[in-house]
């Protein structure tokens, strides 16, 4: 009975080890930031290390993408583009888990690096990762024009001021928006086509049993948000 | 005699008669009935189905009837069960699909593909990593059934490697990469999805 008892506990030891060992860890995505680009591994660490600590990305779908990255076929520059692009949108203040996630829909869909990163200025038209981040950048910064902040962690909320994650949620579905408005061939001179675009989006999501974005911040935005700031976001990336 | 009283002398000497015969009538239902079971020879199981195979008239019309209750009965019987072991196709095409748990949904994602070898789905749920649906029946239709918890989800279907990304029961589309993607929200108010 007691070598029973002693079996069973080695053997559950080994097992959690197991586990724990499976689970993916930051000094993995460093060893495969060093693999796929060993000069820019560093300045592209520091940034979604900053990303992990913001909570902006997680560990696991990093590994994935740099794993998925470092087998597909492609040229080396553009496998560091979408790296890069994306430690620059986390070094900006910017939600970039959509970013990883339109990185990794592209390498499913076996769409040339070149387009997921750069997109395509035809019709249809196709954003690639850096006009994205554009739309990102963009988004963010109407919404501080309106008002519509985030508080960092650990300073004293103001007025509008929301927390990192509602704020991120809200650039992050405005932007993922507007850029299905633009990929589905709409005009960005129809400001009232954005908007209601937007809103339907917003409402939707707020109205979900666990809300996505939060009831008030939706009408937070629309009530401050008009059409031709949306049109004015959009032009950006048809500069 | 006279006319006037024929009819009353005959209606008398017909009363005598009877009167006198009563004994003939007496039960005479009873022994018409024991008459007749005698002569009648007992039914088997072999008879009743010599009877259902008799090229007369009436067993004719007794095979039909007798088939068409059958087949009645057995035709209820097979809807009834048919609608408790496999969903119906009004239950495939309805697009309230999930049932909640602790905060996440099972939501059911249903690819009609007749002749398919591997169907998947693919979506940032899954990192646009397939998961594979299933055809267990054979019926053509491959169905998964995956949590999730309240969201927006873009998704498509791969059938045989080739993407499709327009599922009827998607709650809208959008582009992307120039192909369409389905996108579902789950956890509506009022809907299963």
């Amino acid at each position: 009975m007691r070598r029973l008892l002693i079996v069973l506990c080695i053997g559950l030891l080994l097992s959690t080890s197991f586990v724990l060992s499976a689970e993916p860890t930051i000094d993995d995505v460093q060893q495969a930031f060093i693999a796929l680009t060993p000069t820019h591994a560093d300045e592209i660490m520091s940034a979604f290390s900053l990303g992990f600590e913001q909570g902006r990305l997680q560990v696991g779908s990093t590994l994935h993408l740099v794993d998925r990255l470092i087998g597909y076929e492609g040229e080396q520059g553009n496998k560091e583009g979408i790296l890069i692009t994306i430690a620059h949108a986390l070094q900006d203040d910017l939600p970039a888990a959509i970013l990883v996630e339109k990185a990794e829909e592209g390498m499913a869909r076996s769409v040339p690096l070149d387009l997921i990163l750069n997109g395509v200025k035809g019709q249809p038209r196709i954003l690639g990762l850096t006009e994205r981040e554009y739309l990102l950048s963009a988004t963010r910064d109407t919404l501080y024009s309106k008002g519509i902040f985030s508080t960092p962690p650990g300073t004293k909320a103001v007025a509008q001021s929301l927390s990192l994650v509602r704020f991120d949620t809200l650039v992050s579905e405005i932007a993922d928006t507007l850029a299905d408005y633009v990929e589905s061939g709409g005009s960005p001179l129809e400001g009232h086509l954005l908007y209601q675009q937007v809103s339907d989006r917003l409402t939707d999501l707020a109205s979900l049993k666990v809300p996505i974005v939060q009831p008030d911040d939706a009408q937070l935005v629309l009530e401050r948000v008009t059409p031709t700031d949306l049109t004015s976001v959009v032009l950006r990336i048809f500069e | 005699m006279r006319v006037d009283n024929l009819d009353q002398a005959l209606s008398e000497a017909l009363h005598q008669e009877v009167r006198e015969e009563v004994y003939c009538i007496d039960r005479l239902e009873e022994r018409v009935v024991a008459e007749i079971e005698g002569r009648i020879p007992r039914r088997g199981v072999l008879d009743f189905f010599r009877r259902m195979l008799a090229p007369t008239r009436g067993a004719r019309i007794g095979q039909l009837a007798t088939v068409g209750v059958t087949a009645v009965v057995f035709l209820t019987l097979g809807v009834f069960l048919a609608g408790r072991i496999t969903p119906s196709h009004q239950a495939i095409l309805t697009p309230v699909m999930a049932s909640t748990t602790n905060g996440q949904n099972q939501v059911l994602f249903v690819m009609p593909a007749p002749g398919a070898n591997s169907v998947s789905v693919v979506g940032n749920f899954n990192g646009w990593e397939a998961t594979p649906l299933a055809d267990e029946n054979g019926d053509g239709i491959w169905t998964a059934s995956i949590s999730l918890p309240d969201g927006r989800y873009e998704y498509a279907f791969v059938v045989d490697g080739r993407w499709w990304g327009q599922d009827p029961l998607a709650d809208g589309y959008v582009h992307s990469f120039g192909e369409y993607n389905s996108v579902r929200y789950v956890g509506q108010v009022g809907g299963g999805a």
